[in-house]
């Protein structure tokens, strides 16, 4: 008689490709077994509705597409396709999951996608133009010419920027060079997720896309690098800090100086759960009270800070935040 | 104290003047501002009855209370009623070629133009910065409109123009601004899909006419084809899911108006397929790739594949015989496709419960197919014109774009063929479709 197997035995290993196949397969299940529970307790209990909201997540979704788009448009134009080419939809979605799969890249899209309600809600709400604020206005106005040049160079920027988020769109040359660089990776990891007989050839044009998308690149004239040049330039930078004068862009880039943080970090501490920590940043950049609650009433229009916070020296402000971990 | 307007909400919120404020919204605000002395601005949502009225409340600290100041009064969408409704001004921005950023007397700030036809007008305007927009060269207004400094932007909004260097017409929308100024938002109004590799510079005004573009059936047949595809597919897909009922009951009516959508798309299918086919044909390097072929082979199959639809119509397709055959050379394909334009022509004229004939045979250096019909045939008249683009033949509404028959000829012509057709009214049309023999292998093999 064969003898016969018991259950808890280990099981035969397969062929080497089998297995890495079952174990990569059983690590996701798990992971998505694991993260049931909390994805649903947070949509249902919609803690953070604004930061999670459907139009914010759709908004991310709508411009990491648009930028795969625009990375398998080039693969396509560097395996010499000609103009209105459409790219393959499996492309497209692989640059996707690449781009998401980068941490960093995400954040800055969620950033971009709550920048783009912030201005909305500032339009909407307080009659701020998004494009044209007064305080770039007032910068576009200005005897210097220096400044008013950069003011001009942000507005024209802000305003395509606008449009391009109406349509949920991120032209590749308007991204932060880091953001750039972390696009143009995937270009090669697409490549080397080809079967192996491909990989040469896909990681030649790859190759030649890169290049190519590198020539049109210029960081300089980047959105973010002008309205951190346009913020410096500024008589009284702090100004900045008022989003009814700056508008959107100028506020957030603002923000992100004074708390040396990445933008996207600005545009999270507008959410109702950082309310405490806006208080600080904006306190230990000078803001005195009566323009910190004017700011407040902005965005948290219900709250009452209490009056002694107005004493508070700037360098306290920057000691409790550092004290809580979240000070630069 | 109140206003009228604001003492009628206050009534219909269920209040009384003098009285507590009975809006809920504008309470807590005038409670706040009491409580910190400082000036606040919030936007409110408050129901008068059954309809919403959104504005912007602002509380100001005075000497014996509180002053309560309502800005931007006007009706809003009830909290209930989902999402408010898309403004047209989404879609002109969604659509919008061009953006230009005019300051409150119209003057240009910015301008951003997209689209490679209106690179004239980009040029012009970034020279025009702090002039009215309509003082740009580029644009090809009226004499009229010289003057327009002066006129109102409703005036000039919605207004059809010429962009010089573009060949499209343009339609001109101006959305003011929230705070100042206004939005130029360049429309197209032509459809037209720009050849591949469109330049500015071959743009009609300087090469003289319209000689200069390719013709129309070009852009539809290249360029508007494989974008068409894809929509219209979709739709006769969604038609045939509501008709067959796989989303759920549904009265009878509408499923019989999906199935008129899905054949509507079908037939708009098959018209973009044959604009793509005849670009195809009249392209002048078209040349099919000749092979060995066998026509009784591809007749039998061109019969199976319709074999449904005659089918459906009580018609019975006599096919060749299993031992037939008529080796010819020729693109396989493209004979399936003659074959198969003659065969769904037969099976639509002819009268349900007839046959229709297939045949093939090889006549000393050529081979020929034929399909013969029992309709009503053709007039002398009538066969020397079917062949000729659109021709209809006085029929409509069946399906037909009149460009099958002459895009078989031209495939049949340019495999060194001919397509040709007999006919006696009363008793049917038989099409022949001649390809020169596969010679070494040829024989007298007639069938049927």
């Amino acid at each position: 008689m064969e003898p016969r197997t018991t259950g808890m035995q280990t099981p035969a290993s397969l062929s080497g490709d089998g297995d890495a196949w079952l174990a990569s397969g059983l690590a996701r299940a798990s992971a998505a077994l694991d993260s049931t529970a909390p994805i649903l307790r947070h949509l249902v209990l919609q803690e953070d509705r604004d930061v999670f909201g459907d139009a914010v997540i759709a908004h991310v979704r709508g411009m990491v597409a648009d930028v795969a788009r625009q990375l398998s448009l080039a693969l396509c134009e560097a395996g010499g396709a000609g103009e209105g080419v459409v790219p393959s939809e499996i492309d497209v979605a692989a640059f996707s999951a690449l781009l998401c799969g980068n941490g960093v890249f995400l954040a800055a899209m969620h950033g971009q996608a709550l920048e783009w309600q912030l201005a909305q809600r500032l339009e909407q709400d307080h009659g701020v133009d998004m494009a044209v604020a007064p305080l770039i206005a007032d910068a576009v106005a200005a005897q210097d010419g220096a400044r008013s040049a950069l003011a001009m160079a942000v507005l024209v920027a802000q305003s395509r920027f606008c449009q391009a988020q109406r349509r949920m769109q991120l032209p590749l040359d308007e991204l932060p060079q880091d953001l750039f660089r972390i696009a143009l990776g995937t270009l090669q990891a697409h490549a080397h997720e080809r079967s192996e007989q491909d990989r040469e050839e896909a990681r030649s044009r790859a190759i030649i896309a890169e290049r190519s998308l590198r020539l049109r690149f210029d960081a300089e004239r980047g959105r973010n690098a002008l309205l951190r040049r346009l913020v410096d330039a500024l008589p009284v930078p702090r100004d900045a800090l008022n989003p009814l004068r700056a508008g959107p862009a100028l506020f957030l880039t603002a923000l992100a100086r004074a708390m040396h943080a990445p933008r996207e970090d600005a545009a999270l501490l507008l959410a109702p759960a950082q309310m405490a920590r806006l208080v600080l940043v904006m306190r230990s950049a000078g803001v005195d009270g009566a323009a910190l609650r004017a700011t407040l009433g902005v965005f948290h229009p219900e709250t009452v800070v209490p009056k002694d916070l107005d004493a508070m020296p700037p360098e306290t402000a920057a000691a409790r935040l550092a004290q809580a971990g979240l000070g630069a | 104290m109140a206003e009228e307007a604001i003492a009628r909400l206050q009534v219909a919120a269920g209040g009384t003047v003098p009285g507590l404020l009975a809006i809920p919204a504008l309470l807590a605000l005038v409670r706040q501002v009491a409580a910190t002395g400082l000036a606040q601005v919030r936007p409110v949502v408050a129901m008068e009855g059954d309809c919403a009225i959104a504005f912007r409340a602002e509380a100001m600290p005075e000497a014996d209370g509180i002053a309560l100041a309502l800005h931007d009064w006007r009706r809003a969408a009830a909290p209930d009623e989902g999402l408010p409704p898309a403004s047209p001004q989404d879609l002109w921005y969604h659509l919008a070629e061009g953006h230009v950023l005019l300051d409150a007397r119209q003057n240009v700030i910015a301008a951003d133009l997209a689209a490679a036809d209106l690179a004239d007008l980009a040029s012009d305007l970034s020279g025009a910065i702090s002039r009215h927009w309509t003082a740009c060269s580029a644009l090809s207004l009226e004499a009229g409109l010289i003057d327009a400094a002066r006129l109102h932007w409703r005036l000039l909004d919605d207004m059809v123009v010429d962009v010089i260097g573009s060949p499209r017409r343009w339609r001109v929308r101006i959305v003011p601004r929230v705070a100042s100024g206004f939005d130029l938002l360049l429309l197209p109004e032509t459809i037209l899909a720009l050849p591949a590799g469109w330049q500015a510079s071959v743009a009609p005004h300087e090469t003289g006419g319209e000689e200069a573009l390719p013709p129309w059936t070009s852009f539809l047949g290249r360029d508007l084809a494989p974008v068409l595809r894809q929509p219209i597919s979709r739709i006769i897909a969604n038609a045939e899911t509501i008709r067959s009922r796989l989303a759920g009951p549904l009265a009878d009516a509408y499923g019989n108006y999906a199935a008129d959508i899905a054949e509507a798309g079908r037939h708009l299918l098959g018209l973009v397929e044959d604009l793509a086919d005849l670009d195809a044909v009249e392209a002048p390097g078209f040349a099919p790739a000749p092979d060995h072929i066998d026509l009784a082979d591809c007749a039998r199959r061109a019969a199976g594949i319709l074999s449904v639809r005659a089918r459906e119509r009580g018609i019975v397709l006599a096919v060749p015989e299993d031992d037939c055959q008529a080796p010819a050379v020729g693109e396989f394909r493209r004979v399936l496709q003659v074959l198969l334009n003659l065969l769904s022509n037969a099976i639509r004229y002819t009268p349900a419960q007839a046959t229709v004939t297939l045949s093939c045979g090889v006549d000393g250096a050529m081979a020929w197919v034929a399909v013969a019909d029992h309709g009503e045939g053709l007039t002398a008249n009538q066969a020397a014109r079917v062949f000729e683009k659109f021709e209809r033949l006085g029929r409509s509404g069946d399906g037909g774009s009149g460009l099958g028959l002459y895009i078989s000829r031209r495939l049949a012509r340019a495999m060194a063929g001919d397509l040709t057709v007999a006919s006696t009214p009363g008793q049917g049309a038989r099409f022949v479709l001649t390809l020169p023999a596969d010679v070494p292998s040829a024989g007298i093999v007639n069938a049927r």
